[in-house]
């Protein structure tokens, strides 16, 4: 070591020795950290972990995404259905008055179809119809078909057959 | 932050000015001056900031400095003179930009005096003088802790590094004058922490 001394001043002993002592100190703290073993991590393997790390990521925004759509559906489904109900309310008023309507109808042909039975079996069992029926066979095959033709006619037509009893008049007139 | 450095396996510390290269210099030339003066300046930032990490990561930056000014470098002065100039650059740089980062964390690796003290040549030392080397080592250590930033630097190019007061004066830009100032007010801290321990 150089003999330490600014210009012509010597130093202390003490204060040589301290300061040559600070000297070994440093030198000796900067060699051994510089010849620490150190790990260097391959480039390879941190590329690894990057790549990892980001298909991890990659994932986790996929599944959030995944959930947040499937939360989405089941938040409309579920606002969906307190709109339920006066749907289902209009059905059950729809039919509660429907059967109204249908007893109508039924009621409507039950009394057509009583009356259709009610003319045939009159036309069975009438003393009249009897009488005719007997002088009808006296006639020939075609008179006695127009004889019922004309008979049938003559009768009140069923509220059912009005329709058509409505277009044979119009044809007949034409 | 120190994994992955390049680092250069330290040999002999010569001490001496390397010799002035040609304009142009080869790469070898470069590698040669990193090789002769990386332990030097590496323990000049050491002994500034008492963060390994940190002074690894100043020297790298000091010779990366270096190399791309290496075709400038016209050789008024020492190779040694001249890179110990960027460190102080870089140093002072530093905690200039540390200052202006207030907002960062102010976490700093820089160990405690006794940590720093326990770095000591083994030799043929009685445990007697081993302790007392590490107190002498520990006065320092608190002495430079309280110098001022060019004082500091003063010192430890003089007591550390072992450079001339010429050279110095070139590093930090002094004259000699005030270069003998700092060391003098240095060393009389010096002595009065040695009063004061004993």
């Amino acid at each position: 070591m150089k003999q330490i001394r600014i210009e012509s001043v010597e130093l202390e002993p003490e204060v040589r020795e301290a300061l040559a002592h600070f000297r070994q100190n440093v030198d000796a703290w900067s060699q051994a950290a510089v010849s620490r073993p150190r790990t260097v991590t391959p480039a390879a393997r941190v590329l690894g972990w990057r790549l990892a790390v980001s298909a991890a990521f990659g994932c986790l925004l996929v599944a959030g995404s995944l959930t947040v759509v499937v939360t989405h559906h089941r938040g409309s489904q579920q606002a969906r259905q307190p709109v339920a109900p006066p749907v289902q309310m209009q059905t059950t008023a729809h039919q509660a008055t429907a059967p109204v309507v249908d007893n109508e109808q039924a009621e409507a042909a039950a009394r057509d179809v009583a009356a259709v039975e009610e003319m045939l079996s009159s036309r069975d069992n009438s003393s009249p119809d009897n009488q005719d029926e007997q002088a009808d066979a006296s006639l020939t095959g075609d008179e006695q078909l127009l004889a019922a033709v004309d008979k049938d006619l003559k009768r009140p037509v069923p509220r059912v057959m009005e329709p058509l009893a409505q277009l044979a008049e119009d044809d007949s007139t034409e | 932050m120190a994994a992955g450095i390049l680092t250069i396996p330290i040999e002999a510390a010569g001490t001496e000015a390397f010799s002035v290269p040609a304009r142009g210099a080869a790469t070898d030339d470069f590698a040669e001056i990193v090789r002769r003066h990386r332990p030097q300046v590496l323990r000049f930032l050491l002994a500034s900031t008492r963060d390994m990490d940190l002074a690894e990561t100043l020297t790298q930056e000091c010779f990366l400095k270096a190399h791309r000014n290496w075709a400038g470098f016209r050789g008024e002065s020492s190779a040694v003179t001249w890179l110990m100039r960027i460190a102080i650059n870089l140093e002072k740089d530093h905690w200039r930009n540390r200052r202006m980062q207030f907002w960062r964390q102010t976490r700093t690796n820089a160990v405690d005096l006794d940590e720093a003290s326990d770095w000591l040549p083994s030799g043929e030392r009685t445990a007697e003088q081993k302790l007392l080397a590490r107190e002498q080592v520990k006065a320092v250590w608190r002495v430079v802790e309280k110098l001022s930033a060019r004082q500091r630097t003063v010192f430890l190019l003089r007591f550390v590094d072992e450079m001339e007061l010429s050279e110095i004066a070139h590093a930090t830009g002094l004259s000699e004058g005030t270069v003998k100032a700092h060391l003098s007010r240095a060393l009389s801290r010096v002595r009065e922490e040695m009063k004061g321990k004993r």
